[in-house]
């Protein structure tokens, strides 16, 4: 059995995907699943990425309100699920907090604005009653929009990439997007966390097997609204009900059986401080916190 | 789905740790690259004035290495340059077109170490004795870490200036030899 192991800088971070074929398959072959894989990724990352003007969330963050937007297959699918999160979760889970990220510099300022929004707006509508999701790949706008998938995109990347992966009858692999990762096959791949105070060492914290874990902690983020709380720790993550960033004393991680509802997950229980009874079934999630 | 979680307080910190894993050598990154290429190494002799605007154009200020430019018959360039950021080191290929537009980016060797090991001694006697023949023993196995998000903005920064190489002494080079 031949194994292969690579790393790219995509989607802002580094993804890394190891991948096992069985016996009788060369590595060149492994070498080409893996390529397909971050091929994959690339195409999300070109569709769902806030930065880019011509993506599909740049061409919605763009559109006038009363527009009806068509949109890739894959953006419907994660709009959809993002949808899904908002109404379960009760509104903590908003991929409209793009003002907010923008303000505290995360966020480049939009192109060809001289501010990052429209004055005349109201200052922040809630995603679910904004977006529309119409047939035939059609989004409806009723508000001008500040999205940023940055909370979902990238598990739904790992997802495609293990599919990618799958479809080239590769046995066991982990694709591991900056730290949000999927596995899948028959091995139970142990798992490490970073540590909360000294993100340089690594506890491992179990095995997981044919899922996805994804992690939020504060120790990499650096933003300007930093000094305006008291707390030291805070994450990138945007509370939609005060538009303050959350603040994260430990990391939290939840494990889930697909990459997009693990990464989705961790940003609610992030702003709840735990994850809700009603969406840790909805998703068949558990959250593993220090 | 599985998941077994270790209940008990965990047995092992890799602390201080550095980790990372070696991808590629130079000649496998080539062949990834640019499969079947005809490479011919470069000579370059960057000026003092070259050398300033590749540290502006990018921001990265360790001095690029001249020796690692290879010209890949009829394809392209391939370039091997190292960025040094807050938390990691890492050396990484790019294979540009004839155009001058990136065809790949590939990641060599990754390693990640924070500020306050180089202060601790038992972290920097690993190094004692190393030689690039017999290179120190990462970490290597550990690939499922899951944690927050780490920028790879070095890297971009890394590929801005392997670009601007190309802007500055590569594009001239190329039409010369047409």
């Amino acid at each position: 059995m031949h194994s292969v192991e690579r790393m790219r800088p995509m989607l802002g971070t580094f993804v890394t995907i190891q991948a096992t074929g069985a016996d009788h398959v060369a590595p060149a072959c492994i070498q080409s699943a893996i390529d397909s894989a971050f091929r994959a990724i690339s195409r999300v990352d070109e569709l769902m990425s806030a930065h880019r003007y011509r993506s599909d969330i740049g061409r919605l963050n763009r559109s006038r309100p009363g527009a009806s937007v068509l949109v890739h297959r894959w953006t419907y699918q994660v709009l959809a699920q993002a949808q899904a999160l908002w109404r379960c979760s009760g509104g903590a889970f908003d991929c409209n907090v793009g003002r907010s990220l923008i303000k505290a510099g995360l966020l480049p300022r939009r192109r060809g604005t001289a501010a990052p929004y429209a004055p005349h707006t109201p200052s922040f509508s809630p995603f679910g009653s904004t977006v529309t999701l119409r047939p035939h790949r059609r989004v409806g706008v009723a508000q001008s929009l500040s999205l940023d998938l940055g909370g979902i995109a990238k598990g739904f990347a790992i997802d495609q990439a293990v599919q990618a992966l799958q479809a080239r009858r590769m046995i066991s692999g982990v694709v591991n997007a900056g730290g949000d990762l999927r596995t899948f096959g028959n091995a139970a791949q142990p798992i490490w966390r970073r540590c909360i105070n000294e993100p340089g060492a690594a506890e491992p914290i179990g095995h997981l097997q044919n899922g996805a874990i994804a992690t939020s902690a504060p120790y990499f983020t650096h933003h300007r609204q930093r000094l305006k709380c008291a707390v030291s720790a805070v994450s990138a993550i945007v509370n939609p009900k005060t538009k303050i960033f959350c603040a994260l004393p430990e990391s939290i991680s939840v494990v889930a059986p697909t990459g997009m509802l693990a990464d989705a997950l961790t940003k609610i229980a992030a702003i709840r401080g735990k994850l809700p009874r009603r969406l840790a079934r909805y998703g068949s999630a558990w959250m593993v916190a220090t | 789905m599985r998941w077994e979680p270790f209940f008990a307080a965990p047995l092992i910190v890799l602390s201080s740790a550095s980790w990372g894993n070696i991808y590629f050598s130079a000649a496998q990154a080539q062949q990834a690259v640019f499969p079947g290429g005809k490479f011919e190494l470069v000579s370059l002799a960057l000026t003092k004035d070259q050398r300033d605007t590749l540290r502006s154009r990018s921001g990265v200020h360790e001095p690029f290495q001249e020796n690692r430019v290879w010209a890949v018959e009829g394809k392209g360039f391939f370039i091997i340059d190292q960025v040094v950021g807050k938390h990691e080191t890492i050396t990484f290929a790019v294979g540009l077109n004839v155009d001058g537009s990136v065809k790949q980016i590939e990641i060599m060797e990754y390693r990640e170490s924070y500020g306050y090991e180089v202060r601790d001694a038992a972290w920097r006697k690993q190094f004692v004795g190393k030689t690039a023949v017999s290179p120190v023993k990462l970490n290597s196995d550990i690939v499922n870490i899951t944690g927050a998000t780490l920028s790879c903005k070095h890297v971009t920064d890394g590929v801005r200036r392997v670009l601007a190489v190309h802007d500055t002494v590569l594009k001239s080079m190329a039409n010369a030899q047409r």
